[in-house]
């Protein structure tokens, strides 16, 4: 191997053609965090080469270089989870969150595995949400900005029982209404979160707005396309 | 020189060649080409119905009265048109997204003509609808949002074969192609 290279297992997040025989790809790997790469695709001979940077597979690259953009020396698959329609832009939902909220050449092996997991779970099953709420809740702990759901931020004391509570997506949970920016959430769902577990329906929809909230508060304004697309979606259907 | 860089494939070397033969050997040529690329520019535009690349208002298949009116082929691009026509049977009409579906890269279905589309559909003449996207991520994205448009308005849609191209060897496919061409195997 040349000297200076690094390898690491990662998906490709996202891929943009550059010059007529390259792309650059951002990729998420294991060890290095999220990488921006430079690979040369050939279109014409067989197209292997553009089959193996499509996202959602599990490919071991070898890169080298200095500065932000690296330059990719070569990339084998090792595994790929075969989405279908609706999964895959589940999977770019993924993805999107992972290009926007993660910094470059961080490692952050808990994400990775969890991203690992939830498109193995959007291959394997055939409901997507609870999978999706679960990486978003990893993704939140992961980069430092995990719910507290034991303080009520009002008083700075413990969160007192009750039937429902008032979540800010800056502040968090409180008995009290604060004000502008909270809505009302039903205990049952801060206890569905507090024990991971996404797979109820019943408070499937006030879990899904925590979380979604608090998410949008660190993309600081900026939109989410694919969240659009499952909107402009539902909207076809109806 | 610089101008001529614009185009795909075409290094700081290989304009300066290209720039150096028109003006030396080629200047009738060049004249020709000026004037070719001005007029193109100016008299080309998009086809009303199908939005590929026409001098027509509407472009020569989508004025063809012999064709199949039922049927209607959806495709990124107008270069695969022209891949269609010539190396398959196919009589329907077609409809150029030029493009895909991106969410990452911020294109969305307002950026494909998709509302075009739904008028489209909406006239009740089509009876099937071809989704010849590309086998990306991006383009099975795309296939899948029109194909729930057409789902809304009852119509049949299906989705060109994946497989093992002519002349491939087992060996060497990658590992997403060989799983689909087995699951979707055909009787023989």
């Amino acid at each position: 191997m040349t000297q200076g290279a690094q390898q690491s297992n990662g998906f490709v997040l996202h891929s943009r053609r550059f010059r007529e025989n390259s792309r650059i790809l951002e990729v998420f790997t294991e060890t290095a965090g999220r990488i921006a790469v430079v690979a040369r695709v050939s279109r014409r001979k067989g197209g292997s080469s553009a089959s193996v940077y499509q996202p959602f597979r599990k490919l071991s690259v070898h890169w080298r270089g200095r500065g932000e953009l690296q330059n990719i020396l070569s990339a084998e698959e090792l595994e790929h989870f075969p989405l279908s329609s609706h999964a895959s832009l589940c999977g770019l939902y993924c993805n999107e969150l992972l290009l926007y909220l993660t910094s470059k050449f961080i490692p952050m092996p808990s994400i990775y595995s969890s991203y690992q997991e939830t498109l193995k779970s959007l291959a394997e099953e055939n409901i997507f949400e609870p999978a999706l709420r679960r990486f978003e809740f990893v993704l939140l702990e992961e980069l430092g900005f995990g719910l507290d759901l034991e303080t009520d931020h009002l008083t700075g004391q413990l969160l007192v029982d009750a039937e429902q509570y008032y979540y800010h997506p800056a502040m968090g949970l409180s008995s009290k209404n604060p004000g502008q920016g909270s809505f009302i959430v039903p205990a049952e769902a801060i206890d569905a979160i507090r024990k991971q577990d996404f797979s109820r329906q019943s408070n499937a929809k006030a879990v899904k707005l925590i979380l979604a909230s608090t998410i949008d508060r660190l993309l600081d304004g900026r939109p989410l396309k694919s969240r659009q697309l499952f909107r402009d979606m539902v909207k076809i259907n109806t | 020189m610089d101008a001529l860089r614009c185009l795909p494939g075409v290094g700081p070397k290989t304009a300066q060649r290209m720039a150096f033969h028109l003006l030396e050997r080629e200047r009738d040529s060049a004249n020709v080409l000026a004037d070719t690329l001005k007029t193109a520019l100016e008299k080309i535009g998009r086809c009303e119905r199908c939005r590929t690349f026409t001098e027509h208002d509407v472009c020569d298949i989508c004025s063809s009265k012999s064709r199949d009116l039922k049927q209607l082929c959806i495709v990124e691009n107008p270069a695969d048109v022209l891949a269609i026509e010539q190396s398959t049977s196919y009589r329907g009409y077609y409809f150029v997204l030029m493009g895909r579906l991106s969410p990452l890269d911020g294109i969305g279905p307002e950026d494909l003509g998709l509302d075009k589309l739904g008028n489209r559909l909406d006239e009740n003449e089509i009876k099937e609808i071809i989704l010849a996207t590309n086998l990306t991520v991006e383009g099975e994205v795309t296939a899948h949002y029109i194909s729930e448009m057409a789902g809304a308005r009852n119509i049949k849609t299906s989705r060109i074969a994946q497989g093992v191209p002519v002349g491939g060897e087992l060996e060497y496919i990658d590992s997403y192609t060989l799983s689909h061409a087995f699951e979707s195997r055909t009787n023989y």
